[in-house]
């Protein structure tokens, strides 16, 4: 598992309070029990802290799953 | 403990270490031990470390992570603290603000049950009488508005009007949950958004919206009476940072606001009123000396050593803490010394230092010794006679901090860190001391505590309660009643349940009617001691019986603060020799027995009254002192002015 993926998993086990999870790019918010909206929203706060960036609306209202979730966030880190 | 231990022991024992020896943030290193320790079947641990963890300022992170640590602790029993129903009302998303409040109010020691309405509800759940909130039944209810909700034009053409807009649909709400709910609102103001189409115009023209908004917050602080605190969520925007205040992209997609960022100091905010609400304010400010008070060790840098006054960059520190104290104590806030020094070492700054700012009159009481400092800080609660709850501990000493939290959880001790540079704004985040209104018995009060505890050390000290009473040095001021001590003594008439013999109450026209009939015989009396002066501590009303030779005691009162020290000899004194002035030669008094004046039974006897028929009344007695026969009370340890 690369580092970013990692990272990530970390958050969303905070954000959801799991023991664990695993993160799959098509795993969208209908496919896990605690990913409603007001986690939704702190999951996006929680990557932006912890990962140093900030996402614009249109990044963060075009998300269908957590690979789209990840591109965006690959693409802020490289650049 | 240790035997529930399974696999977490090694984890656990690991953060013992790092607890002890690491430099990363305190708060992630207190929690982390926390979840351990409750793993191991240790709430009351993991309670201990959370508290310890949210100290510090967190940010919202930690808050996150410290609210989940809290859920699980729910499950526990844990030891009660003081209940708050607490309704937040939003017309943004509060969803995010709901945990960090219950968590806060943990740290402060209130178990709050929080309801939350869905947002944009704010008036329908206050004005529909079957609403949730009115179900709740709520403490206390936060209504938590937003500039927005002023719906303001960028310029308003009717300034006026505008105010007026903004501010009466909230004053309606106030009326509903003062009177008709019976609980406390805390009202938002209006924070001023950065954004204006106007720009500066907006904040200069009379219809601006900056101005109005301005102007609006000043009329909710108008309007606002006893049962309303208005919170100053624009002050509390710019204590967090204006530019950072708003995460417009959080409003548009979730209506949240303001940015989760800046909810840790919002709760804080909260939870300032809710505990002047809860009466949970603090009233005591003990203060170590060394590297506290001053900069450098007085029993080793001498009083010419210390950095003290604005010739020094530490001192002027120190002395801004010390004005600070100051300030505080002047609003009513009780002071306190405690610190590791030979007494005489600790007092000679202040009775020689012209730098320090603090007089050793400020210091309520003084403890200066080589005892620990938690042990001070009981026998400082047990002078004053007030809880530890209500103590605020600053010293710079690391060890000696957790040395008092460890012994005394309840007392407040900020973090101040060892820059001097840095107490003061560590010490006012904390806002320990914030009350919702001011009195004049506030200004009072600190005076009020120091004399008292003043004259408790000297009771310690002297050897016998007369040699006390001697060192008390009281003398007083006997006088009829006039225009200026009329107020007064008809208060202490109609107040006085205790030392009061006939408890007859009379308003301040009758008083003034009593005073002015020809067989009245009306005293008033204030006594000042060396530590405080009293001012008006009793009230007797002779009438004069001519055919019978006689001054009889019609009413007779004192304050209970003036108990114990041969005050109502010298009175009752006062009153014989009045008597004897008029050619009277008995005195007879009364005591009419009332639920609350039982401590008064005996006093007539106690004084060398003799019994007397009394009129019959159940309980009631009626006592003599013949003048012909026996001498006037005297007094040698008042001196009349």
């Amino acid at each position: 598992m690369d580092a970013i993926t990692e990272k990530l998993t970390r958050i969303f086990q905070d954000v959801f309070d799991l023991d664990a999870i695993t993160l799959r790019d098509d795993m969208a918010a209908a496919d896990v029990e605690e990913w409603d909206s007001l986690n939704h929203v702190k999951l996006v706060v929680a990557i932006e802290s912890g990962f140093g960036v900030k996402f614009s609306t249109r990044e963060i209202t075009g998300w269908k799953n957590v690979g789209d979730m990840k591109r965006t966030l690959q693409s802020k880190l490289k650049s | 403990m240790r035997s529930a231990v399974g696999d977490h022991a090694p984890a656990l024992a690991a953060w013992d270490g790092v607890i002890e020896h690491a430099v990363g943030p305190r708060p992630a290193r207190y929690l982390a031990r926390g979840r351990a320790r409750l793993d191991v079947g240790d709430p009351a641990g993991a309670s201990a470390d959370l508290r310890e963890a949210l100290r510090d300022p967190c940010n919202h992170d930690d808050m996150e992570r410290g609210h989940k640590l809290w859920k699980r602790l729910q499950r526990h029993p844990l030891p009660a603290l003081r209940k708050a129903r607490i309704a937040l009302l939003g017309s943004f998303t509060t969803r995010l603000i709901k945990p960090l409040l219950e968590l806060a109010a943990f740290r402060d020691g209130v178990a709050a049950e929080v309801y939350e309405a869905e947002y944009g509800m704010v008036h329908q759940e206050v004005l529909d009488p079957a609403s949730g909130l009115r179900r709740f039944r709520p403490d206390i209810v936060i209504l938590a508005t937003s500039w927005r909700d002023a719906n303001l034009p960028p310029l308003s053409p009717d300034p006026d009007a505008a105010v007026e807009s903004a501010v009466a649909p909230l004053l309606g709400l106030w009326r509903v949950i003062r009177d008709e709910m019976r609980a406390h609102a805390v009202q938002h103001n209006f924070d001023v958004p950065l954004v204006d189409s106007y720009g500066h115009l907006g904040a200069s023209l009379p219809g601006g919206r900056g101005r109005v908004l301005r102007r609006a917050n000043q009329a909710l602080l108008d309007a606002a009476g006893t049962g309303v605190s208005v919170l100053d969520f624009d002050s509390v925007a710019a204590e967090f940072g204006k530019a950072a205040w708003s995460d417009e992209g959080l409003w548009y997609r979730a209506k949240q606001h303001p940015a989760p960022a800046a909810i840790p100091l919002l709760v804080d905010h909260y939870m300032m009123h809710v505990r002047a609400v809860l009466g949970l304010t603090k009233k005591v400010l003990v203060l170590d000396l060394d590297n506290t008070l001053w900069g450098g060790i007085v029993g080793e840098d001498g009083v010419e050593g210390l950095k003290l006054g604005v010739t020094d960059a530490e001192g002027e520190a120190h002395t801004d803490l010390q004005r600070y104290a100051r300030e505080l104590r002047d609003r009513g806030i009780v002071l306190a010394v405690c610190s590791k020094n030979n007494e005489a070492d600790a007092k000679e700054p202040f009775e020689r230092s012209a730098e320090m700012v603090l007089k050793l009159d400020d210091i309520a009481v003084f403890r200066a010794n080589w005892q620990d400092k938690a042990t001070n800080i009981r026998d400082i609660a047990a002078a004053l006679e007030l809880g530890t709850d209500s103590f605020v501990f600053l010293d710079d000493n690391p060890t000696e901090r957790a040395w008092v939290r460890s012994q005394l959880p309840e007392v407040m001790v900020p973090e101040i860190g060892s820059d001097a540079a840095r107490y003061l704004t560590v010490l006012h985040r904390h806002h320990a001391f914030d009350a919702l209104a001011l009195s004049e018995e506030d200004r009072l009060r600190a005076a009020d505590y120091a004399a008292n505890a003043r004259r408790s050390e000297l009771m310690k000290s002297a050897g016998d309660l007369e040699e006390f009473i001697a060192n008390l040095q009281m003398s007083a001021t006997v006088a009829p009643i006039d225009e200026l001590n009329l107020p007064r003594a008809a208060q202490l008439v109609n107040k006085s349940n205790q030392f009061n013999l006939t408890t007859r109450r009379y308003t301040e026209e009758q008083l003034r009617a009593e005073s002015e009939r020809p067989d009245a015989v009306v005293r008033t009396f204030k006594l000042r001691d060396r530590f405080a002066d009293n001012g008006l501590i009793g009230v007797m009303i002779g009438r004069a019986l001519p055919e019978q030779s006689t001054l009889e005691i019609d009413t007779w009162l004192m304050s209970c603060r003036v108990l114990g020290r041969r005050v109502e000899e010298f009175m009752v004194g006062v009153m014989m020799q009045a008597a004897l002035d008029r050619g009277l030669t008995r005195v007879v008094g009364r005591y009419l027995p009332t639920a609350k004046n039982g401590l008064v039974r005996e006093l007539y006897p106690r004084l060398g009254f003799s019994p007397i028929e009394g009129s019959g009344a159940p309980g009631e007695t009626a006592w003599e002192y013949r003048l012909d026969l026996l001498p006037v009370l005297a007094n040698r340890f008042i001196r009349v002015e």
